[in-house]
């Protein structure tokens, strides 16, 4: 077998050297766009938790004005004409 | 290059003409080539396929210096330009955004919400990329429900670039701009904070401004963990200004600006004791026609803030409709001269000192004492009392006369103890340290009204702190309004001791009793302990006889307590002026029905029971 003369061995080493850095950069350049898949992904999930989360806001505050004990007590004593006894009994059986 | 002797002598290349003709040739180029034989060829001959090596030499360089040249252009402007370039290239489709994010929430103990941030819109226009005509302002003040004149001046009135046309606009209003389709007029979304509970929590869970950004109560003492941060991103943008994509977050330095969003805050009040303990304040408010109010309860195991109220107070909702007045956290900003309130810790010194039991009798008679030439009285002559009788009866001359029979730093150094003079550990924004002065306790008349609550300022929280500390057989605590705060453990240090602390507390209970001075703080299915207390208000650099401050402070049940009252009804007009009967009723129907809430089994009270046989009696207050 023909060893490679001191040319070749310089040629092969800078083929080897192209050859490592096109495939770094191939790899870069697929690495960033799936950086930016996926960071894309992220923002649409995002702005979905966001817009989930401000409906369940907008439900639970809407529950808690509700139920507030200002406005239960509102409704009891003046739509459904509830009074406090006027005298409270307790009862040991 | 090569060489080899010809045969026939002389030197040849390696075509096999001889050097001299190839140098020759090299010279005439493709004119005209003499061969050994002496025949002229024209062009190339057939037996050189090989092109001159000159010619191929020259293009090889020419791209050679051409490759390098372009490629050192490159290196140079992606090392030296790189910023510049990039910053040119993207400035022209890719942006900056902002990534709003939303307030956390506030949440009562048991997980109600108490402070909710939901989305708003606001109504934005760019002065100098779009004109608004007046049919369009017209257009637009239709759909916003606003006066033309007004959308007009807001838009002349913002800056060269953005006008507010309106803000916290409801989904509905925002979908109707949507709908209208006016150029220029866009559309962005901000948060709105609401509170659920009203003016029930005004005080404790405070406010934010149009900017969600916090101004009083727990928006403000927490508003770094609630608000979060905005993040930014850079995004793609198309020519008319549409995001095509997402690309990354915006880089500062080695920050990523990614959003943070604000965290939930859990509260330790619970709001069905915070709305009992509102509304019997404002009924007793009412009632007495008083200037204020304030009411604290405490978890008497934990320090944990069940309740605070005040009286007059504000909706947050609306607060630009408030007045100053109401605004005021008057638990934790208002001082006072606790009055009565005291005598507890003044009689927990005395014990301390040594010099009195609760079966020691002190000589009121004749019901007044003269002190450096001041005359201190008690409403009747009570002749010789106990202690005990001392506390439930609340003589001045008895307690004026244990001061002065103790070391002079005695009293002080109990109130120093108890928390009088620093913060409560509360953590609310505005609140006060109070003033314990250690000045007058040279002169025996200082010693004297320090020991019954003058000559000393403190808040509610400070009195309820106190207390705390009574209903904890002298363990001495921070006071938080988060719930499972963990520093509050690390706070506890006992101050007192437990034996000289629970016979305060036994003695305490006679202040309910029928014979003690308020009877009417006496719950109907509860045992209590408690101290009334009145005191005189400062105007005009003297004591105004007719501005009184009535308290009533006290746990319950006696033993075992679960839950720390004060109530402070400041300025009473009504039929009473005194704590017992102004603060007392307020303390009696809070704390039935508190510890009702709570699942407390009834202890005793003023509501007798016999098995089998139901009694009846008059509803508290």
């Amino acid at each position: 077998m023909k060893r490679p003369t001191r040319g070749g061995f310089w040629m092969l080493l800078g083929i080897a050297v192209w050859a490592g850095i096109a495939v770094a950069g191939v790899e870069t350049a697929r690495q960033s766009a799936e950086m930016r898949d996926l960071f894309q992904r992220l923002s649409t999930n995002l702005e979905v938790q966001d817009r989930l989360l401000a409906e369940y806001r907008l439900l639970l505050l809407e529950q808690a004005t509700l139920a507030s004990y200002l406005n239960l007590e509102s409704v009891a004593t003046d739509d459904l004409d509830m009074r406090f006894p006027e005298h409270i009994r307790r009862v040991e059986r | 290059m090569s060489t080899r002797r010809s045969h026939r002598g002389g030197t040849t290349g390696r075509t096999g003409f001889p050097r001299r003709a190839k140098r020759r040739l090299a010279l005439d180029g493709p004119r005209s080539v003499a061969g050994p034989s002496g025949a002229l060829h024209k062009g190339r001959s057939s037996r050189t396929p090989h092109p001159p090596r000159g010619r191929h030499g020259a293009v090889v360089l020419v791209f050679l210096v051409g490759f390098v040249c372009l490629s050192g252009r490159t290196g140079y402007l992606a090392v030296t330009e790189r910023d510049f370039l990039k910053e040119q290239g993207e400035a022209r489709s890719v942006r900056e955004v902002t990534i709003p994010v939303h307030r956390g929430m506030i949440f009562d103990r048991n997980g109600e919400p108490l402070a909710v941030s939901a989305p708003m819109g606001y109504a934005w226009v760019d002065p100098e990329q779009s004109m608004l005509s007046p049919s369009d302002l017209q257009r637009l003040a239709n759909v916003l429900d606003l006066a033309p004149e007004v959308v007009e001046q807001r838009y002349r009135s913002g800056s060269k670039r953005f006008a507010y046309l309106a803000r916290r606009l409801a989904p509905n209003v925002v979908r109707r701009v949507t709908e209208a389709q006016i150029e220029g007029v866009r559309i962005g979304r901000e948060y709105h904070r609401f509170y659920p509970a009203g003016e029930t929590t005004a005080h404790l869970v405070g406010r934010t401004n149009i900017d969600d950004v916090g101004q009083e109560g727990v928006e403000l003492a927490y508003d770094e963990y609630l608000a979060g941060a905005p993040g930014a991103k850079r995004v793609l943008r198309d020519r008319s200004g549409g995001t095509i994509k997402d690309l990354d977050y915006v880089r500062d330095l080695d920050y990523l600006r990614a959003p943070k969003f604000g965290r939930d805050v859990e509260l330790a009040i619970d709001l069905r004791l915070q709305y009992l303990a509102y509304r019997e304040l404002k009924t007793a408010v009412e009632r007495n026609r008083a200037t204020s109010g304030s009411l604290v309860m405490l978890d008497a195991d934990s320090g944990e803030v069940l309740a605070l109220a005040n009286q007059p107070s504000f909706n947050p909702n609306a607060w630009r409709s408030r007045g100053v007045h109401g605004v005021r956290n008057r638990a934790i900003a208002d001082l006072y001269e606790p009055g009565s309130t005291v005598k507890p810790l003044t009689v927990l010194a005395a014990l301390e000192a040594g010099t009195y039991t609760p079966e020691t009798e002190i000589d009121t008679h004749p019901g007044y004492v003269r002190i450096g030439g001041k005359t201190i009285e008690d409403p009747s002559n009570r002749g010789r009392i106990t202690v005990s009788t001392a506390l439930a009866k609340s003589s001045q001359v008895a307690i004026s006369k244990m001061a002065l029979n103790m070391p002079e730093r005695a009293v002080f150094d109990a109130f120093q103890r108890a928390g009088f003079g620093d913060y409560t550990g509360c953590d609310l924004p505005g609140e006060e340290l109070g003033l314990l002065s250690a000045a007058d306790l040279d002169k025996p008349i200082g010693r004297a009204t320090l020991a019954y609550g003058y000559g000393v300022m403190v808040t509610p929280m400070q009195i309820a702190r106190a207390y705390l500390m009574l209903a904890n057989n002298g363990i001495r605590k921070d006071l938080t309004i988060l719930k499972n705060d963990v520093r509050v453990r690390a706070s506890s240090q006992p101050v007192f001791v437990r034996r000289d602390v629970e016979a305060v507390a036994e003695m305490m209970r006679g202040v309910l009793a029928p014979a003690g001075t308020a009877p009417r703080a006496q719950p109907a299915s509860y045992t209590a302990a408690g101290k009334t207390g009145t005191a005189r208000k400062v105007n005009f650099g003297a004591y105004d006889e007719r501005a009184h401050v009535a308290f009533f402070a006290g746990f319950a049940p006696a033993v075992e307590p679960r839950i720390v009252l004060v109530v402070v009804i400041n300025e009473p007009r009504g039929a009473g002026i005194g704590g017992g009967t102004v603060a007392a009723p307020v303390f009696a129907a809070v704390v039935e029905r508190a510890l009702r809430i709570l699942g407390v089994p009834p202890t005793g009270g003023s509501l007798a029971t016999v098995r089998g046989v139901s009694r009846q009696a008059e509803r508290p207050t």
